[in-house]
């Protein structure tokens, strides 16, 4: 098994023009290949666009491997190709593994990579993957455990995982030992395992939430139809908090419904390219009525002059942005003043020389800039401040969890789930960004999301 | 053993640094999974962490053996030097983050036989947010990212916010609530533990800042654990 360079070289040359073993060992390769896109394109099983693309990639596949059978008029130069590292040797594979949605990685059988797609460079957290242990790029004990076994003689094996990033992932590896190369093909098991999980969590906690709600409603229909049988005025009263109990839930199984549905979600990228700047104008002039009601003023500040573009899902940025400004019109005081700004690299600071020092949560600039593997430059932020009372330093760091308010009398009363902000979190989250909160007593309170800018040549 | 060649230092040093990674990917993986038996109170979960442990220590000992004989095989050149050193000092922060895991698992299991409380949530919040920084670092040190290494090292008062939080709120329901004064115990230091992932991830951030640079890292991290003088709420005890 274990040539050297120079034997194996040797043994090439010695076999002339008949078919090299190089040549055979590519073939099974291709084979594998096509066998594994076979494989995945049916466990995709509906017919969709990404299908369509398959079957012309099997096609492609099929073209790349007539074209290694054909005999070779410089042998010369093939055999120079070949006593190059493998990773040329498999080219023509390469780009057709390349166009593959799902990760693949190739393996010499020291479990370093020779090769691996586009879908493996953004899958992977590290980089450069060419030369990097398998343990390096894939995190993922099971994984590199499974190879070990099949490196000691086994042919494949199938194990899952979970990845670990803001947003985790269940995945499934495939390892395949082809001649002395392992592939290792992943397939993302997410969106299945997911559903059964919120599903679960949707159900814990609405059937929480809603229970005092709901106990208090049947208490106002008791005494309704009790006591205040007679007692109109009583009954007008009771009939008023019922209504606004009612819309309290209604607006919580609502605010539940997008969570799950946001967090579902949650681990497929968007695509659409969408203006932040844009959106952000929108967010203002629909929630005119609202900042009207509270005679709140919103001071809008678009840096960029037309490049605020990001990659995302409108409706959920729209989301985001919205559930941000309406909270600084709720906790912003009296007749609220909010800044609002769009702009590039770190989000101003609610700096101060005065009064009580300000405190940060949650993803800085820089954090959120290494977690997309871009500059600090190339970050497009969307700010939304407040010059309200502020928010305590221990409160701070878990505001975006999951019914932890503040003030629970405040946020009833204004009408608040206790979801707002962990419903922006998680769609932050989506679209692979930051998201801080900066607060000083008696200064007010700064929410910045951060996003990755569209490079210029795209 | 007499000096070895420029070759043989790479093919060892190499050889290190994968088996760093691998060792690396086991304790995220110990991690993780204790902040998820913790979570989902998964006793059988916790008790195989346990054992997990032992295999982090194999390779942190199969490790310091290599990093000794590499040092004692002769001189080696000044960046080689930084690699190996820095091998080193990972090598020991991520057994240590190890033994972590092992605790909050052990502690999981006393946790898990107790009535379930509300301070589990903001403790289950601290692990997660432990895990995202243990994972970043990992990250920066795979892609030996400086930046990503300082973005880090400054982000670590977040688990420190977190940790007086999640502190406050035990302490207080601890007073209310004193039936469950075990449990509170117990997620007091399960806190404690993921607060201080957050510090060995920022020793691997000096780690980075030593092997790319030869330099300590230039300015003081902010030290914002405040609970040593921490007291329950007046208004808790009248």
């Amino acid at each position: 098994m274990a040539n050297t360079p120079d034997k194996d070289l040797e043994k090439r040359l010695s076999i002339g023009n008949t078919l090299s073993d190089a040549r055979i060992r590519d073939l099974a390769a291709m084979v594998v290949a096509g066998v594994v896109i076979g494989a995945w394109a049916m466990s995709v099983g509906e017919v969709t666009i990404l299908n369509v693309s398959l079957v012309s990639i099997l096609f492609v596949t099929v073209g790349v491997a007539a074209y290694f059978m054909m005999p070779r008029a410089n042998h010369a130069e093939e055999t120079a190709l070949f006593a190059d590292n493998r990773a040329l040797e498999l080219s023509g594979l390469e780009s057709v593994l390349g166009a593959l949605p799902a990760p693949i990685f190739i393996l010499n059988k020291d479990a370093i990579i020779v090769s691996a797609n586009r879908a493996a460079e953004d899958f992977s957290t590290s980089s450069p993957l060419i030369g990097a242990h398998i343990a390096t790029a894939l995190r993922a004990p099971e994984v590199f455990e499974a190879i070990e076994v099949v490196l000691a003689g086994g042919v494949s094996k199938e194990v899952e995982f979970v990845t670990i990033s803001s947003v985790e992932r269940t995945c499934r590896a495939q390892i395949t030992a082809v001649e002395e190369q392992i592939i290792v093909f992943v397939q993302d098991l997410t969106t299945q395992r997911r559903l059964d999980q919120m599903r679960a969590d949707f159900i814990a906690s609405a059937s929480h939430e809603l229970r005092t709600p709901l106990a208090s409603l049947i208490g106002f229909i008791e005494t309704l139809r009790g006591h205040a049988r007679t007692d109109i005025k009583a009954q007008k009263k009771f009939l008023k908090i019922m209504h606004s109990q009612a819309e309290r839930m209604q607006r919580l199984v609502s605010d539940l419904m997008s969570l799950s549905r946001i967090e579902l979600n949650e681990h497929v990228p968007p695509h659409d390219i969408i203006d932040l700047a844009e959106v952000s104008e929108d967010v203002i002039e629909s929630l005119d009525p609202i900042l009207k009601a509270s005679d709140a003023i919103v001071d809008f500040t678009n840096e960029l002059n037309g490049g605020a573009n990001i990659v995302g899902d409108r409706d959920e940025i729209f989301q985001a942005i919205q559930n941000l400004l309406d909270n600084a019109v709720k906790y912003g005081g009296e007749n609220p003043m909010i800044k609002l700004r769009v702009g590039h690299g770190e989000a101003p600071s609610l700096t101060s020389t005065e009064g009580e020092p300000g405190h940060r949560a949650g993803d800085s600039a820089a954090q959120s800039a290494a977690r997309l593997g871009v500059s600090l430059a190339d970050l497009i932020y969307v700010q939304i401040r407040d010059f309200g009372p502020g928010i305590e330093r221990a409160d701070l760091p878990r505001l975006t969890e999951r019914f932890y308010r503040v003030n629970v009398e405040r946020s009833k009363k204004s009408g608040g789930t206790g979801l707002g902000l962990a419903i922006v979190k998680h769609i932050v989250n989506r679209h692979r960004g930051g998201f801080q909160i900066e607060s000083r007593l008696a200064g007010g309170t700064a929410f910045n999301c951060y996003f990755s800018a569209i490079s210029r040549e795209s | 053993m007499l000096a070895q060649g420029y070759d043989n230092i790479v093919v060892e040093r190499r050889s290190l640094e994968n088996e760093l990674a691998r060792m690396a990917a086991s304790v995220e993986s110990q991690l993780q999974g204790a902040v998820t038996a913790f979570e989902r109170r998964d006793i059988v979960a916790a008790e195989r962490l346990i054992e997990g442990d032992a295999r982090i220590d194999e390779y942190f000992s199969d490790i310091e053996a290599k990093v000794i004989n590499l040092l004692a095989a002769g001189k080696l050149a000044d960046g080689d030097l930084r690699k190996v050193v820095s091998i080193m000092k990972v090598n020991g922060e991520l057994e240590r983050v190890g033994d972590l895991a092992k605790n909050i698992a052990k502690r999981t299991l006393v946790v898990s036989r107790e009535k379930s409380a509300s301070p589990n949530v903001g403790v289950a919040r601290m692990g997660r947010a432990s895990v995202l920084q243990f994972a970043d670092i990992l990250n920066a040190y795979a892609s030996r990212n400086l930046d990503a290494a300082k973005a880090v090292w400054r982000g670590d008062d977040e688990l420190d916010e977190l940790y007086n939080s999640v502190f406050r709120e035990i302490i207080n329901k601890l007073v209310s609530d004193p039936n469950l004064a075990n449990a509170f115990i117990h997620l007091v230091f399960i806190a404690k533990n993921f607060e201080r992932v957050g510090d060995h991830a920022t020793n691997i951030a000096e780690a980075i800042h030593f092997e790319l640079t030869g330099q300590p890292m230039p300015d003081l991290r902010p030290k914002s654990d405040n609970t040593a003088a921490a007291t329950v709420d007046a208004g808790l005890l009248d």
